[in-house]
């Protein structure tokens, strides 16, 4: 493959295309994150307002009118609903999400780039395993449908694919932490212990503590790649390329892998792309249950604490980074299927 | 004896399935006897259905479930010591495959694996037959191969949909001719491409046949291709053969009703003459009809025919006939 | 029919599994309506109490007898979970089957807008409505915006099924006839989408449910209204697994795990015998 393949008009085209509709999905996200707030009848100015005459202070009107119009300024909530939404698109251009209630005065956006690659990690390593493995298994129990252990595994995944993931975890958590307590239940890492990524202690920790997490993302995930694939290679199967290298002698090894699953894990790319919403989902309620620090976890402070710029801010940098990700994934399609190499 | 290199006694095959309860068992091969000569073109014709395709995989000493072998024997008799296909260990099946029976298969559209460059088909066919050259060796020797078919080198770095489908075709032609193999089987070859490149092929086929002296067994449903290619033709009903003979025999005395008809219903120029057609359907193979398949459809039925089985034998004609009423 | 069914019953234990545990949530949603107790009320038996003959699920540390609010919960979550298919199938049949016969530019549009959707993180979304809306929020209203959230990858389904029936002879034929466009679509392609709607309809009506609990577990619905999710979220408030009420727990995500399993072995087993490939792949196994 030369890059004379990749660089042609008919990718170019794909490319743009592709892009477009990245955008599109941002677009569409975050202004879906625009105009919720707007629109409900709670508006965070007011509640953190009443919270603090709840607290009992006794508090003079007008230190109150320009604590009001200041956090407007803040919180963007000024002039007319098509005045917020562009000034609201041009603090987004800098990365100001304003500050976070809850830990005021530190921003938004600092808060969740801390958290963010923990969410990140986990994520990237459990759909990347879940995906390969997955697809070998089922790649594996479509070609030799006949073995036993073909039944079990696939019984296997569809009990526990349609388990949510919340309960899933919260299984794991249960029988592992404390019924054979073998993982430490909170924290991605031991407390006490400095975030230190050059010390082989702290590294170990970090494993203990997110092997369960991880665990549960990689089982729920595989299941449904292992149905998947093991559905698109029985109709491999019956196709003329993979009769034909059969009736002539091909090694089994060769089929195997280089007509059958090489062909089969096609659609499953485009699948991976695909569910990356929902694995993205999935792994906020796992760090919730087993209280990794990503955004998961911050997440659920921000709701428990009203913490309206911290939601706003982890809403607009899950729906970009997912259609990021989805983006990269369709890019590396051609690079699998030569057919949309060219056209 | 010595002239054959192909031989089925008996061979009796089914699809066999248990699917929600119902058992079921078709019937698609049942009871073919063939000699297959050395340096022949060999055709075996018949109706879609009729179990052509089955016959060929066999054949080859292929055979997957749900397909079984009921009965009789497939011997290749190419080697020092014939070789039964079906008692034959699956090492012992791939010392001869490619090498020494190799096979086109029906519809160049699909064939050819999409996401593999051409070479490395070729590498991935051929070559494990061919461990005595070097790798550069053997790819000079592919690129030869492909110039004789008129492809040029530019090919084997292709993949298939960036080639046409005569390219294809030829392609293919050359993936089962490069080992020199004894017996080529070709299934359909020539049915899913246009007149023009159906007769190039034709063309190259014959010519290959030459240069080889082997034995092809060619399979289609259009008997025109049999009357320009074969030398001996074997006419398929039904899961069995009803008539076998060398092709001007079978073209001008044949004895079998059903070859009659066939051949009347052909279409030749100057040819005024209206074309009858047969009452009924191909029978169902799950379900056949007892005694000759043939009966229910054939205007010279009797009695005999309905309980008893036509065996092939041969007839004043020159040609084999399983028909009671053939001379 | 008939036959079908009992043709299925022997030869499939996934079958018979969802069968059981269909008829395990329908006693459950029946009994539901036969309870001495009203969902809301508490302190009404003794509190903690383990599982026994008296209290089979065991009781609450807020005095509910954990049975009969399983059935309630049971009923809720189901109910809601219909609620959000139904809604989410008419959006993706109308989407899809438009969609995918019209073409061209229609269909391009209304894809890009899909797939929009599909590649969304849905949970960030849900979450922001949720802790925005909550006093508001009622079920219905979390039904519909769910369906909103929810049609997409199933439009996309159906879609494709519709395309491939687009090039079939009788659709041409049809077409040729003069019907118009709705009555080829709800009339001709229906049937043949059918399946493919069914399959799709459990797994949103399992997809939804186990966003509800979610939601309910973080605190987020309405949370007098037994569902799973609540039942979940007050035995996490009363620190049931520390204090030893155990069971507060466990009947909840049992309860979850066996009928969701069964339904989707259910679904999975009727899809197997409904997909003429199915039947060819297993015959392929036979001998």
């Amino acid at each position: 493959m030369t890059f004379k393949h990749l660089f042609n008009k008919n990718f170019g085209k794909y490319l743009l295309g592709r892009i477009g509709q990245t955008i599109m999905v941002i677009i569409i996200g975050i202004t879906i994150t625009f105009i919720i707030p707007r629109l409900a009848p709670t508006n965070p100015v007011e509640l953190k307002i009443q919270q603090m005459m709840v607290s009992g202070a006794n508090i003079h009107p007008e230190a109150i009118r320009q604590f009001r119009e200041a956090m407007n300024d803040i919180y963007g909530l000024k002039g007319t609903l098509l005045e917020q939404y562009v000034n609201f698109w041009g603090r987004l251009a800098r990365g100001d999400l304003g500050p976070s209630i809850f830990s005021f005065p530190y921003p938004a956006t600092d808060i969740i780039m801390k958290s963010m690659p923990w969410t990140i990690g986990l994520l990237l390593s459990t759909s990347v395993i879940s995906w390969i493995f997955g697809n070998l298994l089922g790649g594996l129990a479509g070609y030799y449908s006949n073995r036993r252990w073909t039944r079990w595994a696939e019984l296997l995944a569809n009990s526990i694919r349609p388990i949510p993931y919340y309960i899933f975890a919260f299984i794991l958590l249960i029988v592992f932490c404390f019924v054979f307590p073998l993982f430490p239940t909170l924290g991605a890492y031991d407390r006490g212990m400095d975030e230190n990524w050059m010390n082989p202690a702290f590294l170990l920790s970090v494993l203990h503590h997110t092997f369960l997490p991880a665990l549960s993302l990689v089982l729920t995930g595989l299941g449904g790649w292992l149905l998947g694939m093991r559905a698109l290679v029985s109709n491999i199967i019956s196709e003329d390329y993979v009769q034909y290298a059969e009736v002539a002698g091909v090694k089994k090894k060769t089929i195997l892998y280089q007509y059958v699953m090489r062909n089969a894990m096609l659609p499953q790319i485009t699948g991976l792309g695909m569910s990356l919403g929902g694995i993205f989902s999935g792994a906020l309620i796992t760090e919730y249950v087993f209280g990794i620090p990503g955004m998961g976890q911050l997440a659920y402070r921000a709701i428990v604490g009203f913490d309206y710029s911290l939601i706003m801010g982890v809403s607009i940098f899950s729906i970009v980074g997912v259609s990021v990700a989805v983006l990269i994934v369709d890019l590396l399609y051609p690079i699998f299927d030569p057919r949309v190499r060219l056209n | 004896m010595s002239d054959l290199i192909l031989q089925t006694k008996g061979l009796r095959a089914s699809y066999i399935t248990h699917l929600y309860g119902i058992d079921r068992e078709v019937k698609v091969v049942d009871g073919v006897d063939l000699a297959i000569r050395k340096n022949e073109f060999f055709g075996i014709a018949g109706e879609s259905g009729c179990g052509k395709t089955t016959l060929l995989k066999l054949i080859a000493g292929f055979c997957k479930p749900p397909l079984q072998v009921q009965a009789g024997s497939v011997e290749f008799l190419g080697l020092s010591e014939p070789m039964s296909l079906f008692e034959s260990t699956e090492d012992e099946l791939y010392k001869i495959r490619w090498r020494n029976i190799s096979y086109i298969m029906q519809g160049s559209m699909n064939v050819l694996n999409p996401v593999r460059k051409v070479f490395k088909s070729f590498e991935d066919f051929a070559y494990p037959h061919m461990q005595d050259l070097t790798p550069a060796q053997f790819k000079q020797r592919v690129i030869e191969h492909l110039g004789n078919l008129r492809l040029g080198k530019e090919v084997l770095d292709s993949y298939p949909h960036e080639l046409s489908g005569g390219m294809r075709q030829r392609v293919t032609i050359g993936l089962a001719t490069l080992c020199s193999p004894q017996i080529i089987i070709a299934d359909e070859p020539t049915t899913a491409l246009d007149v023009v490149v159906q007769r190039e092929t034709l063309g190259l086929i014959k010519r290959i046949q030459k240069e080889l002296a082997n034995t092809i067994i060619l399979v289609t449903h259009d008997l025109a291709v049999h009357a320009n290619v074969c030398d001996r033709i074997a006419i398929m009903y039904a899961g069995t053969i009803v008539e076998e003979g060398k092709t001007t025999d079978i073209f001008d005395r044949s004895t079998h009703p059903y070859t009659q008809h066939l051949i009347r219903s052909l279409p030749r120029l100057g040819d005024k003459e209206k074309k009858g057609y047969l009452k009924g359907a191909p029978p169902n193979l799950a379900d056949p009809p007892p005694g000759c398949r043939f009966h229910p459809r054939c205007p010279l039925a009797v009695d005999r025919c309905r309980v008893e089985v036509p065996r092939l034998e041969p007839k004043k004609s020159g040609t084999m006939a399983a028909c009671f009423l053939a001379e | 029919m008939i036959n079908a069914f009992k043709g299925l019953w022997k030869t499939s234990g996934y079958f018979r599994f969802g069968i059981v545990a269909l008829v395990f949530a329908l006693v459950m949603v029946i009994l539901s309506f036969f309870s001495p107790y009203k969902p809301m009320a508490s302190y009404k038996v003794p509190t903690d109490l383990p599982p026994s003959f008296d209290y089979l699920f065991g009781t609450t540390s807020r005095g509910q007898d954990l049975f009969w609010q399983m059935t309630f919960a049971l009923r809720n979550s189901l109910g809601f979970g219909l609620i959000t298919a139904f809604l989410s199938r008419i959006l993706a049949i109308l989407v899809g089957m438009y969609s995918g016969y019209k073409g061209g530019w229609f269909d391009k549009f209304l894809m890009s807008i899909n797939d929009s959707f599909v590649i969304m993180p849905v949970l960030p979304i849900l979450l922001l409505l949720n802790f925005l809306l909550r006093d508001q929020m009622n079920w219905f209203y979390m039904a519909l915006m769910m369906a909103l959230l929810g049609w997409a990858w199933d439009a996309r389904l159906i879609r494709s099924q519709v395309l491939s029936l687009k090039q079939r002879v009788f659709s041409e034929t049809a077409v040729f006839c003069g019907m118009r466009t709705r009555k080829i679509i709800f009339h001709e392609h229906m049937p043949y989408v059918l399946p493919v709607l069914f399959s799709t309809t459990i797994n949103n009506l399992l997809w939804s449910i186990g966003m509800e609990v979610t939601l309910s577990i973080l605190g987020l619905t309405n949370l007098n209204n037994p569902t799973i999710g609540v039942v979940i979220y007050w035995a996490n408030q009363h620190q049931s697994m520390i204090s030893g009420s155990w069971w507060w727990v466990a009947a909840p995500v049992l309860v979850t795990v066996f009928v969701f399993t069964g339904f989707y072995l259910l679904s999975v087993s009727i899809n197997e015998f409904i997909d003429p490939r199915t039947r060819l792949r297993m015959k392929g196994g036979a001998a």
